[in-house]
């Protein structure tokens, strides 16, 4: 049987360790909150902010191109541009556009609140 | 007479066994009768999907997407409310904006719309933009696209070398096949439009899906004369150049029969103020030299 001190002691041990846990563990998740930043960095390239249903598409900087971006002088659609194939961007982005669900409820008060109809 | 009969009866029986045997466009040992007929039949759901995917990143490739996540989300909520009354239960639609100045929207097979900055930055309101999305989801229903490229038989490229490239299971055997495709396709589009009968169509049923959704019936009509508008304007013309060549109806016979059907609807939705609240669009400097030559 463990002395009240031996369990104290124990105890002592077992707060620093998991005082180190806690800080190891900090560390990793500031690793991890690093890594989801730049991954939502990326993400938000797309103009899609990641998932649309979450409440992370906070306003970021408009990158807008200035101009009659992808049309020669007169308006017209570049027709080398358009002869180029998509490249793996030009794919992600698409995939990225199909991977937006758009929030049920989120949905339902968009029409409420137009005085909109749902099918 | 009996050659051919037989020859016919061979030729039948090869494309059926080659169908059965490989499926799809990936049959590896067809002949040029059972090409035709492979290149002309519609789109199996999956197929029309990748082809799908693949113009869509075409178009993103050609003018970028606008980096907004806002603007993309409210474009696709306007977009998701009248898509509901679209008439295929077998497509998912997505919305997204198009990253430049000129006037125009755009729909890809398997339920790719896009809208571009510069059409939203002539909108007055939501319903004009309601209305343009649903023209364009009207053209998804119809499956305009498609039918174009085996009407105007784009799919040409592929009778004479795609299925016998046989790759797995991309369409019309590559995607170097589906690229040559879809760039004839799209010129086709875009310098000539779809036919008459069809974009009388699309104007038609996205009125009527816009004005099921509760917008008002005159959204797609007040956009076009928007457009109208730019298109006498020797500022603003540009943005609409795209639509000069094209064959289908001149915007004042479209405002005419727009005008006609909108006629018979009472009541529905502008939502203006809503409108302008999520239209925080970047003023380019093209558009600020657009408004002080329109001064």
């Amino acid at each position: 049987m463990a002395s009240p001190q031996d369990s104290n002691d124990k105890n002592k041990k077992q707060q620093t360790k998991t005082d180190k846990d806690k800080s190891a563990d900090q560390e990793k998740n500031k690793d991890k909150n690093k890594d989801q930043d730049q991954d939502k960095s990326k993400t938000d390239d797309s103009g899609f902010g990641g998932t649309l249903t979450t409440k992370s598409s906070k306003k970021t900087t408009d990158t807008a191109t200035l101009g009659f971006k992808g049309v020669d002088g007169n308006g017209y659609v570049d027709p080398d541009k358009l002869k180029e194939e998509p490249n793996g961007d030009d794919l992600r982005i698409a995939q990225l556009m199909t991977g937006v669900k758009t929030n049920t409820d989120e949905a339902k008060a968009f029409v409420d609140n137009g005085k909109l109809k749902s099918r | 007479m009996k050659n051919i009969l037989t020859t016919t009866f061979a030729l039948v029986l090869l494309a059926a066994s080659a169908q059965a045997q490989f499926g799809g466009w990936t049959g590896t040992v067809m002949n040029k009768g059972a090409k035709v007929a492979e290149a002309s039949r519609p789109w199996t759901p999956a197929e029309e999907q990748m082809i799908g995917d693949r113009a869509a990143a075409k178009l993103i490739h050609v003018f970028g997407v606008y980096n907004n996540p806002d603007m993309n989300k409210y474009v696709q909520m306007v977009g998701s409310t009248v898509a509901q009354f679209g008439q295929r239960g077998d497509v998912t639609y997505h919305f997204a904006v198009l990253d430049t100045d000129i006037a125009n929207a755009f729909a890809m097979p398997g339920g790719y719309v896009f809208v571009t900055r510069g059409a939203l930055r002539n909108m007055k309101n939501e319903s004009e933009l309601a209305g343009v999305l649903a023209h364009e989801v009207a053209h998804v229903d119809g499956r305009h696209l498609e039918r174009e490229i085996r009407d105007k038989k784009f799919t040409g490229i592929a009778v004479e070398t795609g299925v016998e490239q046989g790759t797995s299971q991309v369409p019309y055997g590559s995607w170097a096949n589906v690229d040559g495709m879809l760039t004839k396709a799209l010129t086709n589009v875009f310098t000539q439009g779809y036919s008459p009968a069809k974009e009388a169509e699309a104007d038609k049923q996205g009125t009527d899906i816009a004005t099921k959704a509760g917008y008002q019936a005159t959204g797609l009509r007040d956009f076009l004369q928007s457009l109208s508008d730019l298109s006498v304007n020797a500022a603003t013309q540009r943005s609409t150049n795209m639509f000069n060549g094209h064959s289908h109806p001149s915007f004042s016979s479209r405002i005419a029969k727009l005008t006609q059907q909108a006629a018979g609807s009472t009541g529905g939705q502008t939502l203006e103020p809503r409108f302008k609240q999520n239209m925080n669009l970047v003023p380019t400097a093209e558009a600020a030299k657009n408004t002080q030559a329109a001064k």
